[in-house]
């Protein structure tokens, strides 16, 4: 695919996690329930509004999740570091600088480029032993 | 400045990732840059994914480096960190 389409801000749905720790083996669900547009960019200039697009989007991304830690019930509230991890992922370099830089060296669109990011990550997790 | 230790991990859940992120907090706090390094795999102290990626159990020993201007004060909070288990207790 090699046209430019429009993008929009999709609202996604999902299981609220239950507060608590559980230790064990993570099996990896994936229901492709998730799907992206893969697109090339037209031109190298389109490079810079992608990379602010993908940014604006980690800072909308952190806005909620420190909406949502804001708000957490004072039960819960010992919990609340496990949003403080996720505040985290999103500001990590392996995560912003990595898609920023595929967003510009291969002239994809933000999705296809963080996806490229998460699939690398996983599979440097999966090598673990 | 740069300063290097050898530190190890005596929690019982290892480099997990509310210890990870522990460590970052610590390094952004810092204007020094932080690295770990284990078995020749040397990872940014910044980053929790990279952090997390050395799949350090109770036990393991990582090399830290700290390089920066207040590369002293980052290492002696760091080694403290580590001594008290990430505030874990055990």
């Amino acid at each position: 695919m090699n046209t430019r389409q429009s993008f929009d801000t999709r609202r996604l749905q999902g299981i609220p996690v239950s507060p608590g720790i559980i230790i064990g083996k993570a099996r990896l669900v994936d229901r492709s329930r998730i799907q992206i547009n893969y697109l090339y960019l037209n031109d190298p200039k389109e490079a810079k509004a992608e990379i602010k697009r993908f940014k604006d989007a980690l800072k909308s991304t952190k806005k909620q999740i420190l909406t949502i830690q804001n708000g957490m019930s004072e039960q819960i509230k010992e919990h609340s570091f496990i949003l403080d991890t996720h505040l985290m992922i999103i500001d990590d370099k392996m995560i912003s600088e990595t898609t920023v830089k595929t967003i510009r060296n291969e002239l994809i669109n933000a999705e296809w480029a963080l996806k490229k990011s998460v699939d690398e990550i996983r599979n440097t997790f999966e090598k673990i032993n | 400045m740069a300063l290097t230790k050898k530190l190890k991990i005596t929690n019982d859940l290892g480099l997990h990732g509310r210890a990870a992120a522990k460590i970052v907090s610590l390094a952004n706090r810092y204007g020094s840059d932080l690295v770990f390094i284990k078995d020749g795999v040397e990872v940014d102290g910044s980053s929790i994914l990279s952090i997390l990626t050395l799949a350090c159990p109770r036990g393991a020993e990582i090399e830290a480096r700290t390089t920066g201007e207040d590369a002293d004060v980052l290492m002696n909070d760091l080694i403290e960190l580590f001594e008290k288990k990430f505030g874990e207790g055990k």
